[in-house]
């Protein structure tokens, strides 16, 4: 673990020299979490993958500002949410974030019309996927940020709070709240724990 | 938005956040209080579910400009306005030329003459250099309509209609070494551009190798991690084969040598 912090600060330093292998090696590293917290909040591939492009850009130019290279996570992840939040505030100037059209605001849940089975009895991986996402689209932009940085990203709530400069109990009850909504939302849908195992 | 404390510590009991002191005291109150353990049950459940939403591959690789100058200078709007600006330059040097009939030979119109090392222009550099030439051309023109005044003052200037005019500093400048000059450059020009547009493709050829051989090794890398996960799983299902072999073949034994089905009673047929 230590020599893995090492490599990372190691190449954090490098490639705040402009070395060029390092920063690649950085954005490889990197590119699959970013693009993962990106689509995970907005549902859609263009807008992650458009998102997470700017955010390295971003991290090329400003890494030289970066003082301490242990905050790095927590730097990277502060310019995603950035992006993201610029975009969605951008976006729904414009048109609102779908994230797929089978739900409404109230957060019932309708099969897509192709298909003619109901979502419980249908939990192949991708399907389910798509119904998780769209869950967590349903959620407010503050708590859906916290449930993704919390249970996908492993943050730690102070971290969160670093992040997202809040205090750590507000991003404690977002995600309280946010899970709570989850609850609620999954369980209009029946997507429980026993009809996930249904599928396996 | 505000949280009651207890819902602050159960989150953090949820995800394993509190020290080994609070955890006891919340092990107790969920024993104690019943509706707190079955609020605690169901965001574990909701926990649960939102874990099934895996991570997904990026479906192309990112490819990142990591060095600013590697942008082709000539894919820049600025670039490409000045590019397009430069043949009005060199036309409105012609036509001021052609109704002066003479030009001051000190005055340049060429960014080219300034710069000889193309290769390290910046952005701002290359603005700078425009920027001047916009001005030399703007005090041309005043000196131009300065000479033409002056012309006009001279008592005999209507009846020298041909030849070279003689500005103020003496120097003379005919239409021949002003075509020379103008064709001079134009071969700087094109020779620098030449210049830029050879190193800024030796900069992308860099670039693209750099990039291709991180590629390289990061589907290398990957590759060895495949096939060690391949092999694993290979050996993990042969134990398991043999395994069921092993059990297959005691099964076989004990069917073998006590035929008669386990609890079964001998006496119940007679």
């Amino acid at each position: 673990m230590k020599s893995g912090t090492m490599y990372t600060d190691q190449l954090i330093a490098d490639a705040a020299k402009g070395q060029q292998v390092a920063i690649t090696r950085l954005v490889q590293v990197w590119q699959k979490r970013i693009y993962n917290f990106c689509l995970k909040y907005f549902g859609n591939h263009d807008v992650a993958m458009e998102i997470t492009q700017k955010t390295f850009i971003t991290m090329c130019s400003k890494l030289h500002t970066l003082k301490d290279h242990g905050q790095f996570r927590s730097w990277l992840y502060t310019i995603a949410a950035n992006y993201c939040h610029d975009e969605k505030r951008r976006s729904a100037r414009t048109t609102q974030v779908q994230f797929g059209n089978a739900s409404d605001e109230e957060g019932r849940f309708y099969p897509e019309p192709e298909s003619e089975h109901h979502p419980m009895r249908s939990f192949e991986q991708e399907e389910l996927s798509q119904i998780l996402k769209k869950a967590l689209g349903l959620l407010s932009e503050e708590q859906r940020l916290v449930v993704i940085m919390k249970e996908y990203e492993g943050f730690k709530f102070h971290e969160i709070a670093e992040v997202l400069q809040i205090s750590e109990n507000t991003a404690k009850s977002r995600l309280y709240y946010g899970l709570d909504h989850l609850r609620k939302i999954l369980n209009r849908w029946n997507i429980t724990k026993e009809t996930l195992s249904y599928g396996h | 938005m505000d949280i009651n404390p207890d819902k602050s510590q159960l989150i953090s009991y949820l995800y394993g956040e509190l020290d080994c002191k609070t955890k006891e005291k919340i092990d107790l109150k969920l024993q104690q209080n019943p509706s707190l353990a079955a609020e605690l049950k169901a965001l574990e459940q909701t926990k649960l579910l939102m874990s099934e939403l895996k991570d997904e591959e990026l479906p192309q690789p990112l490819i990142i400009p990591t060095q600013a100058p590697s942008i082709g200078i000539w894919q820049q709007n600025w670039f490409r306005v000045a590019a397009a600006l430069l043949p009005l330059f060199v036309a409105l040097a012609v036509i001021l030329w052609g109704n002066s009939g003479q030009v001051d030979p000190k005055q340049e119109l060429a960014v080219a003459g300034q710069s000889k090392q193309q290769s390290g222009l910046s952005k701002e550099e290359v603005i700078q250099l425009i920027a001047a030439q916009q001005s030399k051309n703007d005090s041309l023109e005043i000196r131009l309509m300065q000479l033409q005044q002056k012309l006009n003052q001279l008592p005999r200037a209507s009846n020298t209609p041909k030849g070279p005019l003689k500005p103020e500093d003496g120097e003379l400048i005919t239409k021949e070494e002003l075509l020379a000059t103008l064709g001079q450059f134009r071969l700087e020009t094109n020779q620098t551009l030449t210049a830029m547009l050879n190193d800024e493709r030796r900069q992308n050829q860099v670039y693209v190798d750099k990039l291709l051989s991180s590629l390289n090794t990061y589907y290398d890398s990957r590759r060895d991690e495949d096939l060690k996960k391949i092999e694993m799983a290979l050996t993990a299902m042969q134990e398991n084969q043999q395994l069921q072999r092993s059990k297959t073949d005691y099964l076989l034994s004990e069917l073998i040598n006590n035929p008669e089905p386990r609890g079964s009673n001998p006496n119940k047929n007679k």
